[in-house]
C-alpha cells in the first residue's frame, strides 16, 4: 500500500534535488550533488531531470536557509503547493486544489510511514513535527502517485526523509524564539554503536506562538508538544543494510471549538476544547542488494495514536508490512513488484457531536503492485507501465485498480519531456462511512429557517461506496535554456468522479425541542480541474541564485449538496533570492502572492515577504535572524472546515535562532 | 475514409485483438535482445562523473596560503583514478574562480607532474601504494582527496557512499598543517569534520 522506501521513489521518479536538467553536472552546487542518488548496485546516479512526473525536492539545507520552523511553512516553497494556516497548530496543505484542514487527496509519509489519518482522510500537520536539522529532504510529487504509493495519493505525495544516523554524528543543540512567543528547543546526539552501525537520539520541545484570534472575543490558541526518538542505521553484510527508528510524542493544544447544540438558547457557540494527543511509532527497514542488480526491501512499522477533544475521542493502532522487489534489469526492462498488508485497530468514544458505529473496528488492507520501466533509444526514451491492486474493506469494490502509463523523452542533454495518464482513488473514511456528525443547527425564525422549529443536521452513516476517482492527464518539460537558466513546466487536466456528495433528506425525527434532519453522504459529485505549474531558477553567479514559481488552477466543481470548502487560489506566485554575502553569511529574501480563494471559506488574496539572515559565527555555531510575513501585521489564510475551531490571523513575525554542533 | 483491418472486426473483438497484440509485443520485448539499448544514455550520470563534479566543486572552496598557487592554472592531478580519469578530463579548460583547470595524471612518486599539482585525487586502486606519493607531497600545499574513506593520515578530504549518495569527510587538522583553508560552507556540508 505505502511505498515509503527511497528505492521505490528512485525507481519511479528518480530522485535528486536538481530541479533542472543534469545537462552539466559540473554546474550543480555541492548541495545539489549531495542529493543525487547513486543506485548502489547499478552504481549510476539518476536525476529527476528525466522523471516522468512533476517532482520537486526541498533539501535540509533549503529548510535551514529559509528560516521556517514548521514543515507546512517549508512546503510553501514548492511550486503548486497550497498551504493555508488556520491557527498556531493547524494547516491545510494540498496541491492541485481541494484544500482544507483535512485535505484528503494528498498522501504524506515520514520515512516511509504514512501519517494520513483514515478517520477523516487527511493529515494532522501539528503532529508532523521533526527536528528540522535531521531532515534530509522532502520530495513532493504533484499528480497521482497511486501506482506505487497506494490509495489517497490522488493529487500528490509528500515524502519526508530524515538523514541516516551516519550523517548526524556528534551533538547538536538548537533553539528558536519568535515574536509571537514560539519556542523551539532541539537536542540530539549521535555516534557509532559498533563498526557497522550508527545511532542518534533526539528530543524536541516546541511551544507554538500565540496568534491573534480573528474573532476578538475569543482567546489565543496555543500548543505545547514534546517528542523523543531514535534512529539506528547499520550495515548487516556487504550487500544488506537496515534501519530501526522510533519516537514517542505528546501534545497539548488549547483551542476554541465551534459547537453545534440542539438546546435552546445556545444553538451554536465556541467552547474551550483542550486537545490531548499522544502517539508512538516504530519502524524497521531491511534492504538487500543482489549481485545481479536486484534490490529487495522489507519494511514494517507500528504506529499508535490517541486523540481526545470535545468533538472526538479515538485511538488507533496500525501494523503495516511492505515488501518490494526491484528485479535485475531484463534487457531494457526495469521491473518493480511489491505488496503490503496493513492491519488497524480503531477505537472511538461517542461525543455529543460525533458518533462512530461501531465504536471498535478492526480492518485490514492488502495490496500488490507491479511496474515496468522500459528504456529505448540509448535510454533517451522511457515508457513506464504499472498498476496497483488493492483490497480495502472500506471500498465497495473487492479490488481497486490504480494503473498509470508514463513516458519520458530526453531530447538531448538539455531538454526533456514527459507525459502521463493515471488513475488514482481515494477511499471513503470512517468519518464519512460510519459516522453521524452533528454538522449544523438552524435556529428558528432565521433566514435559513423561518419556521418556529429548531432544525438539527446530522450526517447519516452509509454503506460502503465506490471510492473517489481521478483520471489525470499530465505533461511536462524540464530544460536548461541557458547555462544559468533552468525551467520546469507541468500542465494537467484532472477529471474527478465519485466525489463526496451530501444528499437530500434521509431521515426526519421530532423531539420535544427540535427536529433532527439526517443527510446521507454519497459519491455523486464530480469536478474537472486544469492548471499549469512553472518553476524557474536563474544562477546569476555562484553566490546569487533566483527562484521563481507560478501556478494556475481552474476548478470546475459539480457538487451535489452543499459545496465543501475545497477551492484553491487561482494564481500563486513566488520570487526568491538566495545570496551568499561571503563564506559565512547568507541572505535570503522571498516574496509570495496567493490569490483570493472564492466561494465557501473565501479568503482574500495576500502578498507577503520573508527574509532570513544566517551567519556561521564559527564552524560550530550558526545563528539566524528571520522575518516572516513582513508586509502586513496580520492576514488570514483559513478556510471553513467541519472540525471547526476558532481561526487565528497569521502574523508578522521576527525570530532568532541558533544551532550549536560539537 | 480508409478502413483498417481492425474496423472490420466487431467492437468487442477489436478491443480483444488490440489488447492481445499489445501483450504479445510486450512479452516479445521482455525476451528479445533486439530492442536492447546500450547503456549510454545522456540522461544518466555515472558515479565517477559525480565524483569529478564533487572535486570540481571543492576547487571553489579552498584557499591557498599567500604566494602559493598564484598562476593562471589550477592543476587537478589524478593518481590511479582508473576509468574515472577520462571523466576528469572533462574538467580541462573549465574555469574555477580566476583559474583555468588543467588535469594531469600522476604515475608514481617520481612523476614530475606531481610538482605541479594543486589537487591530488587518489583512486581506490592507489590506496595501498599511495603513501610514497603522499610522502613526496609532504610540506606542499596540495589538497588531497581520496576516492574512498581510507582513514589514512595525510588525506584531507575523503569521498564515500552513504545511503546511496556521495558524502565527504574533511580532516581539518591535515588541512591546517599545510596552511590550506576551507570555506565554512563546505565544512557545514561535510558528513564529518576531524579537528
Amino acid at each position: 500500500m505505502i511505498k515509503g522506501s527511497n528505492v521505490a521513489l528512485a525507481s519511479m521518479f528518480i530522485s535528486t534535488a536538481v530541479a533542472a536538467s543534469e545537462a552539466s553536472i559540473f554546474d550543480l552546487s555541492l548541495e545539489d550533488l549531495m542529493t543525487i542518488e547513486v543506485n548502489s548496485v547499478a552504481r549510476r546516479a539518476q536525476s529527476i531531470a528525466t522523471a516522468a512526473s512533476a517532482i520537486y525536492v526541498i533539501t535540509g539545507e533549503d529548510i535551514t536557509r529559509s528560516g521556517v520552523s514548521t514543515i507546512p511553512d517549508a512546503l510553501r516553497m514548492v511550486p503548486g503547493i497550497q498551504v493555508s494556516q488556520f491557527d498556531s497548530n493547524k494547516w491545510g496543505v494540498s496541491t492541485r486544489g481541494f484544500n482544507s484542514r483535512l485535505a484528503n487527496k494528498l498522501l504524506v509519509l515520514v520515512d516511509g510511514r504514512t501519517v494520513y489519518t483514515p478517520t477523516f482522510s487527511g493529515v494532522y500537520w501539528e503532529n508532523v513535527d521533526l527536528v528540522l536539522e535531521d531532515i534530509d529532504r522532502i520530495e513532493v510529487i504533484r499528480g497521482p502517485g497511486a501506482t506505487l504509493w497506494g490509495s489517497n495519493a490522488v493529487n500528490g505525495v509528500i515524502n519526508i526523509t530524515t538523514k541516516s544516523a551516519s550523517q548526524t554524528k556528534g551533538s547538536l543543540i538548537s533553539s528558536r524564539l519568535d515574536s509571537t512567543g514560539e519556542q523551539v528547543f532541539n537536542i540530539r546526539n549521535g555516534g557509532a554503536l559498533s563498526d557497522s552501525a550508527d545511532y542518534r537520539v533526539f528530543a524536541k520541545f516546541r511551544k507554538a506562538g500565540e496568534l491573534e484570534p480573528v474573532y476578538s472575543a475569543l482567546d489565543s490558541d496555543s500548543l505545547k508538544t514534546g517528542r523523543i526518538g531514535f534512529r539506528i542505521d547499520g550495515q548487516q553484510t556487504e550487500s544488506s543494510n537496515y534501519t530501526l527508528q522510533g519516537e514517542i510524542f505528546q501534545s497539548d493544544v488549547y483551542q476554541d471549538h465551534f459547537q453545534n447544540l440542539p438546546d435552546v438558547p445556545n444553538y451554536q457557540q465556541y467552547i474551550k476544547s483542550p486537545l490531548d494527543q499522544r502517539g508512538s511509532n516504530l519502524l524497521s527497514r531491511w534492504t538487500h542488494n543482489g549481485d545481479n542488480g536486484s534490490v529487495l526491501t522489507t519494511q514494517f512499522f507500528y504506529d499508535s495514536t490517541y486523540r481526545k477533544e470535545v468533538i472526538q475521542n479515538e485511538s488507533r493502532k496500525t501494523y503495516d508490512l511492505d515488501v518490494q522487489y526491484q528485479l535485475a534489469p531484463i534487457n531494457q526492462h526495469h521491473i518493480v513488484v511489491g505488496g503490503g498488508y496493513r492491519f488497524e485497530r480503531h477505537k472511538t468514544k461517542d461525543t455529543n457531536e460525533l458518533m462512530i458505529t461501531p465504536n471498535n473496528l478492526n480492518s485490514a488492507l492488502s495490496n500488490f503492485y507491479i511496474q515496468d520501466e522500459i528504456r529505448f533509444l540509448d535510454e533517451k526514451l522511457a515508457l513506464i507501465l504499472g498498476s496497483k491492486f488493492e483490497h480495502n474493506e472500506f471500498s465497495k469494490k473487492s479490488i481497486d485498480i490504480q494503473p498509470n502509463v508514463r513516458i519520458s523523452y530526453a531530447l538531448n542533454e538539455n531538454h526533456s519531456y514527459w507525459a502521463a495518464v493515471s488513475k488514482a482513488l481515494r477511499t471513503f473514511s470512517r468519518g464519512e462511512r460510519d459516522a453521524q456528525l452533528h454538522f449544523t443547527t438552524l435556529p428558528p425564525f432565521t433566514e435559513l429557517n423561518p419556521t418556529p422549529l429548531t432544525f438539527v443536521g446530522f450526517t447519516k452513516s452509509i454503506a460502503s461506496l465506490d471510492p473517489e476517482e481521478v483520471i489525470s492527464y499530465e505533461a511536462g518539460y524540464r530544460g536548461r535554456i541557458t547555462p544559468k537558466l533552468s525551467v520546469d513546466i507541468a500542465g494537467y487536466r484532472n477529471v474527478y468522479t465519485n466525489l463526496r456528495s451530501t444528499h437530500e433528506l434521509e431521515g426526519f425525527t421530532f423531539t420535544p425541542t427540535y427536529a433532527k434532519i439526517q443527510l446521507s453522504i454519497g459519491n455523486q459529485s464530480a469536478a474537472v480541474t486544469k492548471g499549469v505549474e512553472l518553476a524557474a531558477e536563474y544562477n546569476f553567479s555562484p553566490t546569487w541564485k533566483l527562484n521563481a514559481s507560478y501556478s494556475y488552477i481552474d476548478m470546475d466543481n459539480r457538487f451535489v449538496g452543499p459545496e465543501p470548502a475545497t477551492k484553491a487560489p487561482r494564481n500563486q506566485f513566488s520570487l526568491g533570492s538566495q545570496f551568499s554575502i561571503d563564506d559565512s553569511r547568507s541572505l535570503g529574501v522571498w516574496l509570495r502572492y496567493v490569490d483570493r480563494i472564492p466561494g465557501v471559506g473565501a479568503t482574500p488574496s495576500y502578498t507577503e515577504l520573508d527574509f532570513s539572515y544566517l551567519w556561521s559565527v564559527s564552524q560550530n555555531l550558526r545563528v539566524g535572524l528571520i522575518g516572516r510575513n513582513l508586509l502586513d501585521s496580520n492576514h488570514d489564510e483559513f478556510l471553513a472546515e467541519f472540525l471547526s475551531t476558532a481561526p487565528m490571523f497569521v502574523q508578522r513575525t521576527f525570530a532568532v535562532q541558533f544551532s550549536l554542533t560539537f | 475514409m480508409t478502413k483498417t483491418i481492425l474496423s472490420y472486426l466487431s467492437p468487442m473483438r477489436r478491443g480483444f485483438t488490440v489488447v492481445t497484440a499489445v501483450m504479445f509485443m510486450y512479452l516479445v520485448s521482455l525476451n528479445s535482445s533486439l530492442l536492447a539499448a546500450e547503456n549510454s544514455g545522456v540522461s544518466q550520470v555515472s558515479e565517477s562523473q559525480l565524483r569529478v563534479a564533487y572535486v570540481f566543486n571543492f576547487t571553489k572552496f579552498i584557499t591557498w596560503p599567500e604566494g602559493v598557487n598564484t598562476d593562471d592554472f589550477l592543476s587537478v592531478c589524478t593518481y590511479k583514478a582508473g576509468p574515472a580519469y577520462s571523466d576528469f578530463l572533462q574538467l580541462n579548460e573549465r574555469v574555477s574562480g580566476a583559474q583555468t583547470i588543467q588535469v594531469l595524471d600522476v604515475q608514481n612518486a617520481q612523476d614530475n607532474n606531481l610538482n605541479l599539482c594543486d589537487f591530488l585525487y587518489i583512486g581506490s586502486a592507489g590506496a595501498s601504494t599511495k603513501d610514497s606519493v603522499l610522502d613526496a607531497l609532504s610540506g606542499r600545499a596540495v589538497l588531497t582527496i581520496s576516492e574512498q574513506a581510507l582513514q589514512q593520515p595525510s588525506v584531507m578530504v575523503s569521498l564515500m557512499i552513504v545511503d546511496n549518495k556521495i558524502a565527504f569527510e574533511v580532516d581539518l587538522q591535515e588541512l591546517r598543517k599545510n596552511a590550506l583553508t576551507v570555506s565554512s560552507y563546505m565544512l557545514r556540508l561535510a558528513m564529518q569534520v576531524y579537528e
